[in-house]
């Protein structure tokens, strides 16, 4: 009994772990190993290829462009979304009657799918037609301009995370204990200091959560490039994973697409350490 | 695997033998057999390939109205053909790029869950003509087996977009030519014959001139809309003189193109001098935002775009105001090449089983039949890629009624065969080169011959890093 006991553990997790071997761990060492060889069209291995293969790719003006994209693309999307989702959960906190009606109306865009929201913004931001310009009182061709493209893209991204953000930020405050709130109402804190003092500090396991899925997320998408500018103008709104797409599926380089693949993956890695370094010093468990 | 190798390694078995049913099939009996048959044989059951019904997995990529039309044609075989040969149809949506998937199939080796007919673009042909399953309609044809559809039928420029290496490897099925639209109210309005388009460029530049609106400094109607990428860049160039191929190896459809052959012939820069014109008009709108919708608010008098999109404009437009279509501009009044012919054809694909193949061809040809022709392109709004059917009753009156289409079948019927899209394989890099350099001309970041030498030079890199790794 004591042995299985030792063993037991791993048994449940059995299943995940075959699971995760051959769906992801597989492919992913599998893609890796491709990297340095030439591999056709067809997909057949042809020759050693050695860094070739990184060296073409990060010497591809392109892709550095696709790099730089998909950075600026995570540093507008990212924090906006959980900070606006943030303020929106604060309002909500209290619970009244009609509670559930803007709960559900602050959570409601995680219900849209990426594909009809990106078709329901391409015609606001039209430029002669769209909503946007006319509220504004401006001409601007949001997704034809290589100025605002990768902007109007993320403000897409920011719309779309709002709510997922929203669900869980707002759980998280919800659980903070109310005697916590009360203590600092009666030392006289107003709304902000409660905000960046207790509730913060109280819910950052959860901000920390949001953090890392949010990096991750964004750092890899490809969606709304496919769906809105292919990537356009003048390669404005290219990221890394879109790049790696058009390779792939676009001009049948596998070459290319393998290594950029690659190097997404370190990308996400390394914003992934940075994450867990704030959480050592910014998240607390208690 | 096993199953994969399995279905692989009967491909010689599937392709040899014959299904003793299928003699019937292939009209090699006299009238008198088939007359004692009949009176023998409950009526439908004598073309029946085996006992039991056959399914045949089809994967498309048609959505919205299109898809209800692909349907209907579907379902339609199934209640008719389909219940005499002993054939059920059943379509599957495979999103945008059919191609894809199986290309991702091939890669893995994966040869079961490959379906038994596919509509795809005809820029997946070569790579899809390389699987070990693949049958061209070519080999079926010479075979001379259970024929519907006559070769004949399919029209000489439809069966070139899907010819690879001398073969035909797929039946035309959906296919479209590029049109100019044009407002006639906006014509009239500007003192432009509206029953006279445009015949060229310069034509055109000229009445973008007139047809452009302005309040101050502020176009408030384009005269032209269109954003120059590869689709439209190669029915231009293409066009010229008697026709040109783009790129080497007859534009990669008798090899593999390693390289592009219209800055070292000079058509592209013809086309530049002439392009020139339309940009100078300061009435050219260079991208694309929405144009269906901004050509039917009448934000532009002119547009250029696939046939495919007439029955979307119809809808937009309704009896808002009075439009047109007409044949695409030329570069030079003197060319005679016309224009290519666009979207997808049907591959089939041998799975290892006679009657599934036999199953799978008479469906492939019946999407190329008159029924089938018809009653999809009616209702999506393609051109009839069968001949034959250009000449009944019912045709003719549809035409009569769509006066729109009129100009995209006598285009099609009008130009050089070899006047087609390249076989470019790195399609996506050059229709993003195209697309750079031409909005970068447009709005004038760079003058004519550095748009001419980017686009040929950045093009002939990326096919020469393709045929580097590709080439036998």
């Amino acid at each position: 009994m004591k042995r299985l006991g030792k063993i037991e553990p791993y048994i449940y997790l059995l299943p995940a772990l075959i699971y995760f071997a051959v769906f992801s761990f597989y492919p992913f060492l599998r893609t890796i190993g491709l990297t340095f060889f030439t591999v056709s069209a067809d997909g057949r291995v042809k020759a050693f290829a050695g860094l070739d293969n990184y060296i073409h790719v990060l010497t591809d003006p392109a892709f550095l462009r696709s790099i730089w994209n998909t950075l600026v693309y995570v540093l507008m999307a990212s924090p906006l979304a959980i900070f606006i989702a943030l303020i929106l959960a604060v309002l909500a906190n209290k619970k009244t009657r009609s509670s559930s009606v803007y709960e559900t109306m602050f959570s409601l865009t995680m219900a849209m799918s990426m594909s009809v929201t990106a078709m329901i913004f391409k015609i606001m931001y039209n430029p002669n037609v769209g909503l946007i310009n006319k509220l504004l009182g401006t001409k601007i061709n949001w997704l034809n301009d290589a100025k605002y493209a990768m902007v109007s893209m993320s403000f897409i991204s920011v719309w779309m995370n709002i709510g997922f953000n929203f669900l869980f930020l707002l759980a998280a405050i919800r659980g903070v204990p109310v005697e916590l709130l009360e203590c600092a109402d009666i030392d006289g804190a107003i709304l902000y200091k409660k905000v960046t003092k207790v509730i913060l500090p109280m819910i950052s396991p959860t901000v920390f959560f949001l953090i890392c899925t949010s990096l991750a997320k964004n750092i890899i998408m490809a969606g709304l490039p496919i769906i809105l500018t292919e990537g356009g103008p003048k390669g404005s709104t290219s990221t890394m994973i879109y790049y790696m797409y058009k390779q792939a599926f676009g001009n049948m380089s596998y070459n290319d697409a393998y290594a950029a693949a690659v190097i997404t993956f370190l990308f996400t890695l390394i914003a992934t350490l940075i994450s867990f370094s704030f959480e050592k010093k910014g998240v607390h468990y208690s | 695997m096993t199953l994969s190798l399995a279905a692989c390694g009967s491909k010689d078995t599937g392709e040899t033998q014959k299904p003793e049913s299928t003699e019937t099939v292939q009209g090699t009996q006299s009238e008198t057999d088939s007359q004692q048959q009949e009176e023998q044989e409950p009526a439908g059951d004598s073309k029946r390939i085996s006992d039991a019904d056959i399914e045949i997995s089809f994967w498309h990529h048609m959505e919205g109205t299109n898809a209800n039309a692909l349907e209907t044609v579907c379902s339609n075989f199934n209640d008719t053909v389909g219940k005499e040969y002993g054939i059920i149809v059943t379509p599957s949506f495979q999103g945008t790029n059919t191609a894809e998937k199986l290309n991702t199939l091939a890669q893995a080796g994966d040869w079961v869950n490959f379906p038994d007919i596919c509509q795809v673009a005809s820029a997946g042909i070569p790579t899809i003509s390389g699987y070990d399953l693949f049958v061209s309609p070519e080999e079926m044809y010479a075979k001379g087996e259970n024929i519907i559809l006559p070769r004949e039928s399919i029209i000489a420029n439809n069966a070139r977009t899907f010819t690879y290496k001398d073969q035909l490897c797929a039946i035309p099925f959906s296919n479209s030519t590029i049109l100019l639209y044009y407002n006639k109210g906006l014509f009239e309005a500007a003192g432009l014959d509206p029953e006279n388009p445009p015949k060229t460029i310069a034509e055109m530049a000229e009445a973008i001139e007139k047809l452009t609106q302005k309040d101050g400094d502020e176009v408030t109607t384009y005269g032209l809309n269109v954003q120059v990428k590869r689709y439209q860049l190669v029915n231009w160039v293409g066009g010229e003189g008697e026709y040109n191929f783009i790129g080497d190896n007859e534009g990669g459809r008798a090899g593999l193109m390693s390289k592009v052959t219209f800055g070292e012939d000079g058509t592209l820069m013809a086309y530049l001098d002439e392009w020139e014109k339309v940009i100078a008009t300061g009435g050219y709108k260079p991208v694309e935002d929405n144009i269906n919708e901004e050509f039917a608010m009448e934000l532009s008098a002119m547009a250029i775009m696939s046939s495919a999109r007439i029955g979307k404009l119809k809808d937009l437009i309704g009896d808002e105001f009075e439009w047109g279509t007409a044949p695409l501009p030329k570069v030079n009044a003197s060319d005679k090449g016309g224009t290519a012919v666009g979207g997808s054809g049907i591959v089939m694909f041998d799975k290892g089983d006679a009657d599934e193949l036999t199953a799978t061809w008479i469906f492939q040809q019946y999407l190329g039949g008159e029924d089938a022709q018809y009653d999809f392109c009616t209702a999506s709004g393609y051109i009839p890629m069968n001949r034959d059917l250009y000449e009944t009753e019912k045709m003719k009156t549809y035409m009569a009624e769509n006066p729109e289409i009129v100009a995209a079948v006598d285009q099609l019927l009008a130009s050089n065969p070899n006047v087609q899209e390249p076989f470019d394989i790195v399609t996506g890099d050059i229709n993003s080169i195209i697309d750079e350099e031409m909005v970068a001309f447009a709005q004038g970041e760079q003058d004519k011959q550095t748009t001419h030498d980017n686009i040929v030079n950045k093009c002939n890199q990326k096919l020469a890093d393709y045929v580097k790794v590709n080439a036998e």
